[in-house]
């Protein structure tokens, strides 16, 4: 302790000039703080579209045939998926998701520890040679030790002219089942657009054989 | 069961003291050992403006702590005022620090290979939030740190602050004024574009032409077939080849953000360290001839760092940190970025930057070895041994009429040579291409791109109607056409250029897009001659009008 | 002492204030400058043009028949172009990598343009630096303003063309006529640029040697003549086996029913 401090420190009052300081003080940790948020953003990488990170638009004639295989974009790492009524009848699907018709893009990147899954014709799903983790065509964990779906990005579904028509739900789909959910495309839909900067995580999946 | 029992000093403290004066107890050890010595009450005295008590626990972060160890506890009141020293060693650390913090932020987005680092610089500027702002920021505060260095170093000269003691602290310090050379140098290249390759491609070229004396130079011819090997291979070490290229950018690269910030610092610390080891020198006629006393500062003439000194530096710091600001938003300082690095292609009238216009005027006076590198180095060894040899005890102005004045001649010929490094100086081609280069240089934007594009009206137009021009842009430009053909008249003292006819034809190209025609003919000697020049230009490319 | 505080912290505010302005303009400057260097980049690329391109393609991009295509033309911009030769990215990148790569020899939906394109980009030998091969795509990619306001070319119906139907009577032929059609003294058809009557030389397509023999043969209840007539104006109907389908479709529309007939006189000899 300071040798000449060892009186309360409360005890004399403030003058002026002290508290001038601690003005200009506040106004030297504002600035910092300022400065520091122009910094972040500042140093926060940006993509363009067309670069992963960024937006990716494709026209309506790349999205898959209902029901066929998922479509591989790894510019974009995603799989496009195009779900009808074959893959809702599905009866590998965990009863706790049900298939929702539609398109959307999902994530190459599997749940568990980060390594791109396959699609295996043969066994009609997605299999991870990593550890093993298995996903049906609709995104849907089966088996495996990933704790949830696969990931989705937003996507939008756009006119010729660039006006959005639909646009995936945001939020978590463990407990809202449209959260991430695919999406009819709306009568006069020219290109979608995936936006590879947002994902929304799976719901949560971790029964074997899948379910909550 | 109590196995152990957790002894916790605080709780003790609580237990004895109450719960509020006990953590304040524990805030002020806290701040004590921050600030190695000084509790909240001595903080709060220091902030009041309290004369410091006996004993003073001031002195104690000076002497125990890190930070403050390497600045003096107190100062002189006759260094205090604005004179002698002008704050300029000060400022010249202030712009270190400051050029290496926006220069790392830039360090974020760049990348040193002549295939991308021209995209990098216009995706800094383009697509990085506050990019142009760091860029300019830093390129401001390049020009600033070598101005302040200079002025520092001047100052120095004329209080005679070399003499004895302080005769390795100058050392050090002409040290580091190649230092911050080098570092502006080196980073001019890195945007790699027309002017940053082709003004260090000048600077960086007298290395070529390091002589290899005899009997070397018979053996070079011998072994490698290059009679003048040793400029060959310092000019290869240098920049990387032949010509700068792709190892040249990364060597300059890790020189400028590296290698010589390293040195830098080792010798700002020991350059500083003399500077407080030996005390800040009085004004010249403060003091006895011959004495120092700057150390022994008597009680009554003391200006204690805290609170005095740091305030003012805060102040300064924040003062100087507006000033640069200001300058590259609202007072409109903007780094240059001239087109994409040509290696087959120089600019006419290229400059270096302006500090090393003295070594361009000297350039062009003679032999590049002896104005190049004998003269500078010259200059340099005298500048380095200064101290050793200038030995007189008074630091006077009276006792120095000569050093003054050899200082005062030395500044006016690095004026003269400063002016001679221009272009407007002994680099000219022929009076037609020096019209149009008038218009549209190729080193800058210049008037013509300067000029609004919806002002620029289709049609052809001669500069000596510009009174007639439809626009007020065209009016100014073609004034400006007219008026560098005045010139070139004036200077052709041959009759060699008898000018018949200066056109600009504009033309619609593109959808946004005109094709602009600068054209000169004149008669001579041969018959009717012509040069003409083609410019495109698109509405939105912005050169500044 | 106390000025200093006061006047520093008024400083600071102030700084703080410029900041925050810039900050709120930053987005816009940023959108300003990429349009700006956009408009560099079409500057630049046109000053490139003017010296390296105009000599084949023209000074506006009009094209020089047999020389080099316009490009100042609908075609590139509308997509047709691109759907003519399979192109499946977009027509930026297409300009692109024509200039990059160059093109080493007419295809067969260029025909009329024998001459190769130089490489232009130095990833490929070629004598301008990738950044230059942008600001030429871009001051080409400037032109879809006026190409799409170009009026888009309908097909006017030859009444003299030779037509898909094989069962429109045809003109009497010439072999003599014929022959110079065929080796290029007169039309531009260029069938021997393909076509080799010497036996078993393959240039492009199937020799023809003997044609007139295999010819009956080829499909069932085809005459010889119908084969042939099938052969030049429906190329894709049938394709002999090792051979890809790559013969210019264009004939129904671009030969005269004479023309035809000629031919198929002529190849009837061989």
């Amino acid at each position: 302790m300071g040798a000449a401090g060892t009186t309360a420190p409360t005890t004399t009052p403030m003058t002026r000039r002290e508290f001038l300081y601690y003005v200009w003080g506040a106004s030297m940790a504002l600035f910092m703080a300022e400065f520091g948020g122009a910094i972040l953003w500042f140093a926060l990488p940006r993509f363009r579209a067309g670069e992963f990170g960024g937006k990716f638009t494709l026209p309506v004639s790349e999205i898959p045939a209902v029901d066929a295989e998922p479509k591989d974009f790894p510019a974009g790492r995603f799989w496009l998926i195009n779900l009808g009524p074959q893959r809702a009848a599905d009866s590998r699907q965990p009863a706790d998701y049900p298939v929702k018709e539609g398109v959307a893009a999902v994530y190459k990147v599997c749940v568990h520890l980060g390594c791109l899954y396959k699609w295996v014709t043969v066994n009609d799903r997605f299999e991870c040679p990593c550890h093993g983790s298995k996903y049906l065509a609709s995104g849907a964990r089966t088996d495996g030790p990933a704790t949830r779906n696969l990931d989705v990005f937003i996507m939008r579904a756009l006119d010729a002219n660039g006006n959005e028509l639909a646009k995936t739900k945001a939020g978590d789909p463990t407990s809202d089942p449209e959260a991430g959910a695919p999406f009819a495309l709306p009568e006069g839909t020219a290109f979608i657009e995936i936006d590879t900067g947002k994902r929304i995580q799976g719901g949560l999946n971790t029964k074997p054989g899948g379910g909550k | 069961m109590a196995i152990f029992k957790l002894h916790l000093p605080i709780v003790d403290d609580i237990k004895q003291k109450g719960l509020k004066p006990a953590l304040l107890a524990k805030v002020d050890e806290g701040v004590t050992r921050l600030t190695a010595g000084l509790g909240i009450n001595d903080i709060r005295s220091v902030l009041r403006g309290d004369p410091a008590p006996r004993p003073n626990p001031r002195v104690k972060p000076h002497a125990d702590g890190f930070w403050f160890h390497m600045r003096p506890t107190y100062y002189h009141n006759l260094v205090t005022p604005l004179y002698p020293q002008f704050r300029l060693g000060w400022l010249s650390v202030y712009f270190m620090v400051f050029e290496t913090i926006t220069g790392v932020f830039l360090m974020l987005f760049y990348t040193p290979s002549p295939l991308v680092a021209f995209e990098n610089m216009l995706n800094i500027l383009s697509n990085v939030p506050l990019g142009l702002f760091m860029r300019d920021l830093h390129r401001f505060g390049a020009e600033l740190m070598v101005l302040a260095v200079a002025l520092h170093m001047l100052r120095t000269y004329l209080t005679g602050n070399y003499k004895k003691p302080r005769q390795f602290t100058w050392f050090t310090g002409v040290l580091l004024l190649l230092m911050t050379l080098g570092l502006s140098f080196s980073g001019y290249l890195l945007p790699w574009d027309q002017l940053s390759l082709w003004a260090v491609t000048i600077g960086a070229s007298m290395v070529e032409a390091i002589p290899t004396p005899y009997p070397l130079n018979l053996l070079g011819d011998q072994w490698f077939g290059d009679q003048y090997f040793i400029g060959t291979f310092v000019n290869n070490l240098v920049r990387g080849g032949p010509q700068f290229n792709d190892n040249g950018l990364l060597r300059w690269y890790l020189l400028h953000v590296l290698g010589l910030p390293l040195i830098a610092f080792v010798f700002i610390g020991v350059h500083y360290y003399k500077v407080v080891l030996h005390g800040h020198s009085l004004p010249p006629e403060a003091e006895k001839v011959g004495e120092d006393t700057a150390k022994r500062v008597p009680m009554d003439q003391r200006t204690y760092f805290m609170p005095d000194i740091i305030t003012r530096e805060l102040f300064y710091v924040v003062l100087v940190t507006f000033l640069c600001i200001f300058a590259v938003t609202l007072g409109g300082y903007h780094a240059p970025l001239e087109p994409h690095a040509e290696a087959l292609i120089t600019p006419l009238h290229t400059t270096a930057p302006w500090y090393f216009l003295w070594l361009q005027g000297m350039l062009k006076v003679g032999d590049k070895v002896f104005w190049g590198l004998i003269a500078p180095g010259i200059i340099f060894n005298t500048l380095f041994v200064l101290p050793y040899i200038e030995v007189g005890p008074s630091r006077r102005y009276a006792d120095r009429r000569i050093g003054l004045s050899v200082g005062m001649v030395v500044c006016v010929t690095l004026s003269m040579l400063t002016f001679m490094g221009t272009p407007w100086y002994a680099v000219s081609s022929s009076a037609d291409q020096e019209i149009i280069a008038e218009i549209v240089p190729q080193t800058h934007p210049g008037p013509l791109r300067a000029t609004p594009w919806d002002e620029l009206t289709v049609g052809t137009y001669e500069a000596k109607n510009w009174e007639q021009a439809p626009t007020p842009g065209l009016k100014g430009l073609l004034e400006e056409y007219e008026h560098a053909v005045a010139t070139a008249q004036a200077k052709d003292k041959e009759g060699q250029f008898k000018n018949l006819e200066n056109l600009l034809i504009i033309e619609e190209w593109q959808d946004g897009l005109k094709k602009i025609t600068v054209r000169v003919t004149w008669q001579d000697a041969t018959g009717e001659r012509t040069a003409s020049q083609d410019v495109f230009l698109h509405r939105d490319s912005n050169y500044g009008g | 002492m106390t000025v200093r505080v006061v006047t520093g912290t008024i400083i600071l505010a102030a700084t703080m204030m410029i900041v925050a302005f810039i900050m709120v303009n930053e987005p816009n400057r940023m959108t300003d400058f990429e349009s700006g260097y956009k408009g560099r980049s079409v500057e630049a690329g046109a000053a490139l043009y003017d010296t390296n391109c105009k000599g084949c393609h023209g000074v506006q991009g009009e094209g020089i028949e047999g020389v080099g295509p316009a490009l100042n033309a609908r075609d590139l911009f509308d997509g047709r172009r691109l759907s003519e030769i399979g192109w499946a990215g977009t027509a930026y990148d297409y300009v692109f990598s024509s200039i990059s790569g160059g093109r080493p020899r007419a295809s067969s939906a260029f025909s009329t343009y024998p001459q190769r394109m130089p490489t232009w980009s130095s990833d490929f030998g070629g004598p301008l630096r990738p950044d230059q091969v942008r600001n030429l795509a871009d001051f080409v990619m400037n032109w879809e303003t006026t190409a799409m306001a170009q009026p888009a070319e309908t097909p006017t119906p030859n009444p003299n063309a030779a037509g898909t139907d094989l069962e429109t009577e045809l003109p009497a032929g010439d072999a003599a006529r014929g022959d110079k059609l065929f080796n290029g003294q007169e039309g531009t058809y260029g069938c021997f640029g393909c076509h080799s009557l010497a036996a078993g030389e393959v240039k492009v397509g199937p020799s023809l040697a003997g044609i007139a023999g295999t010819a009956a043969s080829r499909v069932e209840g085809y005459a010889a003549e119908k084969y042939i007539r099938e052969s030049i104006v429906s190329p894709s109907a049938h394709l002999v086996e090792g051979f890809q389908d790559l013969m210019p479709k264009t004939f129904a529309q671009s030969m005269t029913k004479q023309d035809l007939a000629d031919l198929i006189a002529y190849l009837m000899t061989k």
